[in-house]
């Protein structure tokens, strides 16, 4: 049976590289971003934001976001 | 003599520059922390700025102390080592103590608030397992990954496409049943929401004491200790600051459907991805999107905090077999922690610390899973 013992340092610098493309790529393709339509800096006495998702919302409760 | 004062002179030399070298990595990844803020909080706003230093904190903290929900549970099961239990345990009662009476003062606020389904007891079931044999929950998998560790780095693809997929048929699950969720705050009140859950977990930690193994614990020092502290502190800061509670795999999930539609598949007949909600977070930037934002912080916090200690990039010691059942494991993660809503931190940290039904039964389910998980470990060779 084959067994790897070693370190990748090259790898996290690859992961970390991936990361950076992959969000300036999503930045240039998605709609541009409304600077006047930001949330407050804080939900606190504001809400969350309108389409804000979260693993534990219910996607077909007729209250769901 | 002289050759050994040379040797020595030689290895405190090395050591000198290995340290510094550390230093000044860890203080550049520092300096990418604080550029990260500036950038996100220029380009989509400072509520997505500050969510992104909660994340960092996150991954610092879960890094530095090896804050791990899977382990804490892995070493409970065979051994009886109850530092890693308790510890989450207050992470969840610090958080509750902050989060409860917010809640309660606050409507606008989002408690972890999943439905109680048939999906839930499934899906917390198999997640519980399948941590096990990937040896990382959902925060687990992120700094393991933003550490640098290459099993994680493995995983976390398989992770977020498990994610997407779970998310694109939850809705088929949710028609086997489901009861509406439920949570505490509302149904008894602040006050007695924390008597009743600080209880539930206090008897629990009595339970692990009674039964606590003899061996030495996996963790020594009060590092444990600070870091659940702090992190239920920032996953209060989390609610005030997003107005929902700290998760991981929406993110994930909405990072796999994002790459799924750059490859050209269109989502928007899927029955969750379509959504009028979904549709929106597909086509706004990620930056936008709150549990992104953190899980993006968590990744770069945890190689900040391994830079520091010299632990980035660890080498690893495992057989082809290992690395294909963690990566098939890291794909029913992502599956199951969609249906069960949420991982360890959507619905069993954030879960019970905001008074949702939903985070009890899955801290059950899970646990179930992972008796049976820690098994198929140990059938696959695999270390605690």
């Amino acid at each position: 049976m084959r067994t790897m013992h070693r370190k990748f340092p090259w790898l996290i610098a690859l992961f970390w590289a991936a990361v950076v493309v992959l969000l300036v790529l999503d930045w240039r393709v998605s709609t541009p971003h409304d600077r006047f339509a930001e949330p407050p800096p804080l939900a606190l006495g504001n809400g969350p934001a309108a389409d804000a998702g979260h693993c534990s919302l219910d996607p077909v409760a007729p209250n769901s976001r | 003599m002289a050759s050994t004062l040379n040797s020595t002179l030689h290895t405190t030399a090395a050591q000198t520059i290995n340290q510094g070298q550390r230093r000044l990595g860890s203080g550049l990844l520092m300096l990418g922390g604080l550029a990260g803020f500036a950038a996100i909080t220029w380009l989509v706003g400072w509520r997505q700025g500050l969510l992104w230093l909660i994340g960092l904190g996150y991954g610092v903290l879960l890094s530095a102390a090896a804050f791990g929900f899977t382990t804490g549970w892995r070493v409970w099961i065979p051994r009886r080592d109850t530092i890693g239990l308790w510890a989450q345990f207050v992470g969840i009662a610090v958080a509750m103590l902050i989060s409860v009476p917010l809640l309660a003062a606050q409507p606008a606020l989002q408690g972890a608030d999943g439905p109680l389904s048939i999906s839930l007891l499934i899906g917390a079931f198999v997640f519980g397992a399948a941590m096990q044999v990937a040896d990382g929950c959902g925060s687990g998998t992120l700094y393991k990954a933003g550490l640098g560790h290459p099993v994680s780095l493995a995983v976390l693809p398989a992770f977020v496409f498990g994610s997407f997929l779970g998310a694109a048929q939850l809705p088929a699950w949710l028609s086997l049943g489901a009861l509406p969720p439920v949570n505490l705050v509302h149904r008894l009140g602040a006050t007695e929401t924390l008597i009743v859950q600080l209880a539930a977990l206090a008897l629990l930690a009595a339970l692990l004491w009674r039964f606590r193994g003899t061996q030495p614990s996996r963790w020594r020092g009060p590092a444990v200790w600070w870091a659940a502290i702090g992190l239920g502190l920032l996953a209060a800061a989390n609610l005030v600051v997003a107005g929902q509670p700290w998760g991981i795999v929406y993110g994930l999930g909405l990072w796999g459907a994002k790459i799924v539609q750059a490859l050209g598949f269109d989502l928007s007949g899927n029955a969750f991805w379509g959504l009028p909600a979904q549709q929106a977070q597909l086509h706004a930037t990620v930056l936008a999107d709150n549990t992104s934002v953190t899980d993006l912080g968590l990744l770069l916090g945890a190689l900040i905090a391994a830079s520091w200690r010299g632990k980035a990039s660890p080498a690893v010691s495992l057989p082809a077999r290992q690395w294909l059942a963690s990566v098939v494991a890291g794909l029913l993660l992502g599956y199951s922690s969609r249906l069960a809503f949420g991982c360890n931190v959507g619905a069993y940290f954030s879960g019970i610390a905001t008074g949702s039904l939903h985070g009890w039964v899955w801290f059950a389910c899970a646990f179930a899973g992972s008796l049976v998980g820690v098994r198929v470990r140990h059938r696959l060779g695999m270390a605690d």
